[in-house]
């Protein structure tokens, strides 16, 4: 084990598209981690794992139009999050099932679209699945500028997004845009799911904006822990991901989601306070008191 | 017209069937208004509705003036089910939210604010509960503590959905005692509320609805036996005698 540490030290001090894949993964592990816990207490999941179906025929589109993979993501991103706020608005279908048929279609025609074009699906299987020792320089730059965009909007818009998050009415109430604060979480939302496409891939997105979040839910009870945790956890698995990628030559995405599950694993069996061992020890008490405060 | 409210003609349709009828009520400051009805008689929706928070047709004036002038000087307390108590949030966290409203978003929390919090929840007799996560506290505490965020706001309108629904006494009777304070300052406050036991004292003010306006004015004049049969249907049973009157009933 430390022989292939050192190997992966060395590997990536000489190498700078293994720098590429390192800084950038590292940002995708904040970004992510970050996000997610907004992610995880509003609801949105589901929401999460649409949109970063969703930009699929958006990179699709740029790639045979040869412009940065980046705008097209983008725009169908959006575009998917406002049609399923449309769809479940202006009909009786409930979010999830809006959620549900938009963002397939949208993946659908990414994959017809895909299929099309022979002889070029090799390189947009890196977006399915994410191949972070392919990530140029330039797209280093651009996942900087995201995460730029996105962690200055979640400090500015901080108390917002967190009392529209814990309290949506009384938000509303006091006059918070509450509706152009969640239009603004889905745009950053698109951003980070653009942001992640080439270090984990479309389909695992979700994992790295959830599981990171819920593995910090598991820890602590005071949120902006949970958000630093939850970027620590993202950083780690992303690095850990990109080691394994490295070292013993298998997929970055599927290694960077399964070293955030494990860590997922651990706090799910193992949290000092709401881990599932020390909740079997603590049962009876912990029935007395929910008897009290029902 | 200082922290007056006047309610005329409000009817809200949801999918086409009428939730509330044709409401109009005028309420002067310093009152405790209990919004009084069976289940299903759109109480929440009415208060949701006044706060803008609803569709609804009629108009809902404060000081004169809609409610998008106000909102700052607006407190919600939201019934306690619609709160997920795992969020991860300590007592004195949802207790600063209420000076969220008071400072704009480059500005950070000062000083004065974690102070004005802090008082708020002494005000509740919480202060020693500040560090719990708030799903570790009783149904009466949690209630407490939003009636803190609620006092942290500063403001001259308060509206609280259901707050004595599954508390203890004792959080009943320090939150009711706090109401009648906040009155005397001048605020008015508007209570939904479904035990008709507590109503006549409670509450200065009463609007008895049950879909329609079945009574609305001093408590005195609306809460009768006419009007709760009216309302209650059998559900409720009123045993009066000349000075006396006694409801049996939710």
């Amino acid at each position: 084990m430390i022989n292939e540490i050192t190997m992966f030290i060395q590997q990536v001090a000489q190498y700078p598209y293994l720098q590429n894949a390192l800084y950038t993964s590292v940002l995708v592990g904040i970004i992510c981690g970050v996000t997610g816990c907004f992610i995880i207490l509003r609801g949105m999941a589901l929401m999460g794992d649409a949109i970063s179906h969703a930009v699929l025929p958006g990179v699709v589109f740029s790639y045979m139009l040869g412009t940065s993979m980046f705008i097209g993501a983008f725009i169908t991103g959006v575009a998917t999050a406002l049609a399923i706020g449309f769809v479940s608005r202006n009909s009786r279908i409930k979010d999830d099932a809006s959620i549900g048929i938009m963002f397939t279609a949208m993946f659908a025609l990414g994959i017809v679209v895909m299929t099309s074009l022979r002889g070029t699906s090799v390189d947009l299987m890196h977006y399915l699945f994410g191949n972070v020792l392919a990530v140029s320089s330039a797209n280093f730059y651009t996942t900087l500028a995201i995460g730029a965009v996105v962690l200055i909007s979640i400090v500015i818009f901080y108390r917002p997004l967190l009392l529209s998050t814990f309290d949506e009415t009384m938000a509303r109430a006091a006059g918070f845009p509450v509706k152009r604060i969640h239009y603004m979480f889905m745009f950053l939302l698109s951003l980070v799911t653009v942001a992640s496409l080439q270090t984990v891939g479309i389909i695992l997105v979700v994992a790295m904006l959830i599981t990171p979040g819920a593995t910090a839910y598991l820890l602590t009870d005071r949120f902006p822990v949970m958000i630093a945790l939850s970027a620590m956890f993202g950083v780690l698995s992303s690095v850990i991901g990109l080691f394994a990628s490295v070292v013993y030559d298998v997929a970055s995405g599927g290694s960077i989601v399964l070293a955030a599950s494990c860590f997922f694993a651990l706090a799910f069996f193992f949290a000092p306070k709401r881990g599932y061992f020390i909740r079997l020890l603590r049962r009876p008490g912990a029935g007395r008191e929910a008897e009290i405060t029902s | 017209m200082q922290n007056t409210i006047s309610v005329k003609d409000l009817s809200v349709h949801y999918y086409g069937k009428q939730a509330l009828q044709h409401i109009s009520f005028d309420i002067g400051a310093g009152r405790i208004i209990g919004i009084v009805g069976p289940n299903g008689a759109g109480k929440s929706t009415l208060m949701k509705s006044m706060l803008g928070l609803e569709k609804y047709s009629g108009s809902v004036q404060f000081s004169g003036e809609p409610v998008d002038k106000h909102r700052s000087n607006i407190a919600y307390v939201p019934q306690r089910s619609d709160i997920d108590w795992d969020f991860p949030v300590l007592v004195k966290d949802v207790v600063t939210m209420g000076r969220f409203v008071h400072v704009p978003w480059y500005r950070r929390l000062a000083q004065s604010d974690k102070k004005k919090a802090l008082e708020a929840l002494k005000q509740v007799g919480m202060e020693q509960f500040a560090g719990r996560q708030i799903g570790e506290l009783s149904g009466g505490q949690q209630q407490r503590v939003f009636i803190a965020r609620a006092l942290a706001q500063d403001t001259d309108y308060f509206f609280l959905d259901e707050p004595f629904v599954g508390i203890d006494m004792n959080s009943e009777k320090i939150i009711v005692s706090l109401l009648k304070k906040l009155k005397n300052e001048g605020k008015t406050i508007f209570v939904v509320h479904h035990d008709l036991s507590k109503v006549e004292t409670y509450f200065d003010e009463l609007i008895l609805l049950n879909g329609h306006l079945i009574a609305s004015g001093p408590v005195q004049e609306a809460f009768r036996a006419d009007t709760i049969k009216a309302a209650y249907g059998d559900n409720a049973a009123v045993l009066q005698s000349d000075k006396e009157m006694v409801v049996v009933g939710p």
